[in-house]
């Protein structure tokens, strides 16, 4: 017994781990500080055939607040958010929903200088770097039509 | 229920005959048969067959993945009872290409729990049990659009994008042995059938993905995709947990006790 008690406990280990709790994605974003700095967003745009008309960076624009505090629209999984812009110094409230492939930033207030409401595709989703993507599509002749990358890196991480 | 549960799962200590307890940690394999998934993707070749340059294939391929199970038994030589509760985690893919380099991919990640109880002969060197339990089937579809160009999207660009989730409870069948390979250390083969069960049932178990953003499309992953071009809101036009099929597990079990 003694001797595959470190088994044992190995074998359970991986099984706990690997039940993905519903929470852990949020807790990744609003745990400790919850704060995280956009540290680039990048616009891609594409012609018909696939071409690159412009590619662009914008450089450390502003942070995300993630709060662990849910939003009115708790009932499919958002929580409360402030987008805080640095050049304006101005705060934007928003709300956010994450369950590991997708995120969904919704503005609450008018203002969303950065364009962040989207659904964005989780490309890279770490508990200190995640990067997210969103793409739009031409309705015809169905072909992508814009690309964005947000590269976040949580204020913990520095 | 919950209370037959657990009396299944402790009845070997309440007997208070001689009992052991093992746990196993293996690999399951399983070929589903879904009818519902079966016409969404001959549907979806059909409607797009002009632009398709490598269909569905029109069956989930072989799902695969790590099992664990928590045993309780009587009797090492001689009949023998087992109480049986375990996880199989098992993942299938589908992969659709278009000719101009743009795909679908359709990932199936499927965790089946089971809570069973086995009737057999059993030794310290051998065992075989039939087993007769319940199986709860939690299952996630992640259906993305991948562009020529690598990038994946979970996003509202594409309809049938998104995360739907499904979960049944059915019965289980099946057999389980084991042989001795050292001390207190046996190679399990384990084979169970899930039947479907939902045929018969007017509401069925649908994958959903309960999004605030997909109020403009259905929430409802769909069956037949010439009905979802027609009107995509028809709530019986949805594939859902309709599998059925043997699952194989080829495990290493350790005695914690006996």
């Amino acid at each position: 017994m003694k001797a595959q008690l470190p088994i044992l406990l190995i074998m359970f280990s991986i099984l706990f781990i690997s039940c993905e709790k519903e929470d852990q994605h949020a807790n990744k974003l609003h745990g400790k500080d919850g704060v995280w700095t956009i540290e680039t967003i990048q616009y891609v745009g594409y012609d018909s055939t696939g071409n690159v008309l412009y590619d662009s960076t914008v450089a450390a624009p502003g942070e995300l607040i993630f709060f662990s505090t849910t939003s009115l629209n708790a009932l499919y999984g958002y929580y409360q958010g402030v987008y805080l812009d640095y050049n304006s110094n101005a705060g934007s409230v928003l709300e956010y929903m994450v369950d590991g492939s997708r995120a969904h930033i919704q503005s609450v207030d008018p203002i969303d200088p950065l364009g962040l409401s989207k659904v964005w595709t989780l490309t890279k989703e770490g508990s200190r770097k995640q990067e997210w993507t969103y793409v739009s599509f031409k309705t015809a002749p169905f072909t992508l039509n814009q690309k964005m990358v947000m590269h976040l890196r949580s204020k913990n991480a520095f | 229920m919950r209370v037959f549960l657990t009396l299944l799962l402790f009845l070997p200590i309440t007997l208070k005959a001689q009992f052991g307890g093992a746990a196993w940690n293996g690999y399951s394999f399983h070929n589903p048969n879904s009818e519902s998934y079966q016409n969404f993707f001959k549907s979806y070749n059909a409607i797009n067959s002009s632009t398709i340059d490598q269909p569905f294939d029109t069956t989930w391929n072989t799902m695969s993945g790590p099992s664990w199970q928590l045993t309780f038994f009587t009797g090492n030589d001689g009949f023998q009872y087992r109480a049986n509760s375990g996880v199989s985690y098992l993942n299938a893919t589908n992969q659709v290409f278009q000719l101009n380099g743009d795909s679908r991919l359709l990932r199936l990640k499927t965790s089946d729990w089971n809570v069973d109880m086995g009737i057999g002969y059993g030794s310290r060197s051998f065992y075989f049990n039939v087993n007769l339990g319940l199986n709860l089937r939690m299952s996630t579809l992640y259906s993305s659009f991948i562009f020529a160009n690598g990038i994946e999207s979970f996003g509202v660009d594409h309809k049938l994008n998104g995360v739907y989730t499904a979960w049944r409870l059915t019965g289980l069948l099946g057999a389980t042995m084991g042989i001795g390979i050292g001390q207190n250390m046996q190679l399990v083969c384990r084979a169970d059938w899930v039947p479907n069960t939902q045929d018969d049932e007017t509401y069925k178990a649908d994958y959903s993905d309960l999004t605030d953003f997909k109020s403009d499309n259905s929430s409802y992953f769909p069956q037949d995709m010439y009905g979802y071009v027609n009107n995509q809101f028809d709530l019986f036009n949805n594939v859902y947990n309709d599998f059925s099929g043997m699952r194989y597990t080829l495990a290493l079990q350790f005695s914690i006790y006996n």
